[in-house]
């Protein structure tokens, strides 16, 4: 239980198109831990979503070295990178990001299709444990409510239980209320055993989280219990 | 499976109009190959039954000029029929000679058919006209000669001592054969001995029989007969020449509706393809997806097509029968279905691919970035 389930060792990440070149990440050490909730803080524009993606293997450093469940992801197949994206990892945006042609249940099951595994039972059974009442279950994304969505894009997040859930704005869309309720839902994962990253530049969620980076710049500026990087 | 099928279906009814406009694109296309293809069919179908119906060969003597004037002995015909491929052979005898009914006398030429299989010989129906159709012992003029001499049913016909009964006036499509006297082989054994002059010859492969035969018995020539046959299969080439080009053509056209409405959809979905990445999509998996959307929109098409090009032939064959009165054969078989499902699929497959790879190649962080 002591190795981490992701690992990254000054990793930078340069996004070069031709004229413009902007430094994303500037050499960020990380270590998360199995099991822990883990919030990314910072401004707009401070590498959280960069650093998010590469955590989950949905894109590369420049250079550094990135491990996800002990493996270095430089060396993996365009099929190993899916296989940690489909079964290692499960990842929630703030668009939600359903998939518009299928209904809720689908969504949760498009995951399983993929790893080739449907399970529509498991499906439901999830859709049900993030708190989407079984009404809302065939209703396609645009019937849905914001809140309602996110708990349809965690429940995929969790179709094919995941080591990790990597959550990149899972509030920004949400007023309060709903807020709360969706960051409650990955507090009680996390109690359950998941690791979960949550990226959010909302300082008023940080208290759930039992540890808290602070990204400026492309850099780590911070690190700490909630208490301690509250300002 | 069953939901990248769903999310194809979906996407495809969603876009109604524009679904449905490509659909129509490839359907056309379709449609043009069944029509054509059916005509095809039907030419060969007809071919077919003139070729079983008569002669594809003549085996006469290799010195003579032509069959008429051929000379040889009737073990030839048995010797022919041994060779692999012949299905029929019909030995005849055609004699120049004059022939007297009643007190009027004038050269013929007589064409003694063995076993009485005058169409076989002549190549189209031989129609009496008046009484039948010679049996042994028996002859008939053609309608030409008949109108000349103009004699009864029953007259006695004398051939250089030979005597027969006349049986009838024919009528053929072949003016030659109605300036003829058509009787039996047997009828004139007395005149010619053990002779014949030359053997007509049924087969499916006249190129490779005739050969055979002229490999295997001395002294013969094998030529080919019935120039409408060569003039069918002739437009039949055409036909299947103008089909294939009409469905490179047609099926050019299709495919390139089906591209650049894959096209469009590849760039609309970009979102979605991160997602699907995202998730634990491979590239492999991205490129199926779009695959199978453009295959269903083509294989619509292609069943849209059957339908449109089966009951477009039938109809177009009604009109040009009205006007010309002359029966056109059109055969829509199952394969010339399935022919138009293949190219369908074809057409799903190739032109899905660039904008398959196209989805595949979509880099998810970009796709995912919210504008
Ligand atoms: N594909 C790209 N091409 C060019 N620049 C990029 C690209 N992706 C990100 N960037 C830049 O990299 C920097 C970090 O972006 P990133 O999206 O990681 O920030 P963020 O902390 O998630 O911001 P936000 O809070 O607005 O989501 C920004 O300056 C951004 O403009
Ligand atoms: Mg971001």
């Amino acid at each position: 239980m002591t190795d981490p389930v992701i690992e990254l060792e000054n990793v930078r990440k340069v996004y070069d198109s031709g004229s413009t070149r902007v430094e994303a990440l500037k050499g960020v050490n990380l270590r998360v831990r199995r099991g822990e909730f883990l919030m990314v803080v910072g401004p707009s524009g401070s590498g959280k979503s960069t650093l998010l993606h590469i955590m989950g293997a949905l894109d590369t450093p420049t250079s550094g070295r990135v491990r996800i469940a002990g493996r270095e992801i430089s060396r993996l197949s365009d099929r190993e990178l899916a296989r940690i994206r489909s079964r290692y990892v499960g990842f929630v945006f703030q668009e939600f990001n359903l998939i518009e042609t299928l209904t809720a249940l689908e969504n949760v099951m498009f995951p399983m299709t993929l790893a080739g595994r449907e399970d529509e039972e498991l499906a439901k059974r999830l859709l049900l444990k993030v708190g989407l009442s079984e009404e809302h279950f065939d209703k396609f994304p645009n019937q849905l409510s914001g809140g309602e969505r996110q708990r349809v894009a965690i429940a995929r997040a969790l179709a094919n239980d995941p080591e990790v859930i990597l959550a990149d704005e899972p509030t920004g869309q949400l007023d309060t209320r709903n807020s709360r309720r969706i960051i409650k839902v990955f507090r009680r994962l996390s109690d359950e055993g998941k690791t979960v990253v949550v990226v959010t530049h909302d300082l008023s969620l940080i208290e759930w989280a039992d540890r808290v980076i602070v990204l400026r710049d492309g850099q780590i500026v911070e690190e700490g219990s909630p208490e301690e990087v509250s300002p | 499976m069953m939901i990248t099928m769903k999310m194809a279906v979906r996407n495809i009814a969603r876009r109604k109009v524009r679904s449905l406009i490509t659909i129509l694109g490839v359907a056309i296309g379709i449609s043009a190959v069944v029509g054509v293809s059916s005509v095809a069919k039907g030419l060969q179908h007809d071919i077919r039954v003139a070729i079983g119906g008569s002669a594809s060969l003549i085996v006469k003597s290799k010195t003579a000029p032509d069959p008429l004037s051929s000379a040889l002995d009737q073990s030839v015909e048995e010797k022919v029929r041994r060779v692999p491929g012949v299905q029929r052979t019909v030995a005849v005898w055609f004699n120049n000679r004059v022939v007297t009914i009643g007190n009027r006398r004038t050269p013929i030429m007589i064409a003694a058919v063995e076993g009485g299989q005058y169409d076989f010989v002549v190549g189209s129906k031989v129609q009496p006209i008046r009484g039948r159709l010679p049996r042994d012992g028996e002859a008939a003029l053609g309608s030409l000669v008949w109108n000349q001499m103009r004699p009864r049913v029953g007259d006695p016909v004398d051939l250089s001592g030979v005597r027969l009964r006349l049986a009838g006036e024919f009528r053929t499509s072949s003016q030659l054969a109605n300036m003829c006297m058509i009787t039996t082989l047997n009828s004139v054994k007395p005149l010619r001995g053990n002779g014949i002059s030359c053997v007509f010859v049924q087969t499916r492969d006249p190129r490779r029989v005739k050969r055979e035969i002229e490999r295997r018995v001395p002294g013969v020539e094998a030529i080919e007969t019935s120039k409408a046959v060569h003039n069918m299969v002739n437009s039949l080439r055409t036909v299947e020449v103008a089909g294939l080009v009409l469905s490179c053509i047609a099926g050019l056209v299709g495919g390139l509706g089906v591209a650049n409405t894959m096209l469009m959809s590849v760039l609309e979905r970009r979102r979605e393809i991160g997602v699907m990445k995202a998730v634990g999509a491979t590239k492999a998996r991205v490129m199926k997806v779009f695959l199978m959307e453009s295959l269903l929109i083509s294989l619509a098409g292609g069943a849209l097509g059957c339908l449109i090009g089966t009951a477009g032939t039938y109809a177009l064959v009604q009109v040009i029968q009205k006007f010309k009165g002359k029966p056109i054969t059109v055969c829509v078989t199952p394969d010339v279905i399935l022919e138009g499902f293949l190219v369908a699929a074809g057409i799903g497959v190739l032109s899905g691919l660039y904008p398959a790879w196209k989805a595949a190649k979509v880099d998810p962080v970009k796709a995912l970035r919210h504008e």
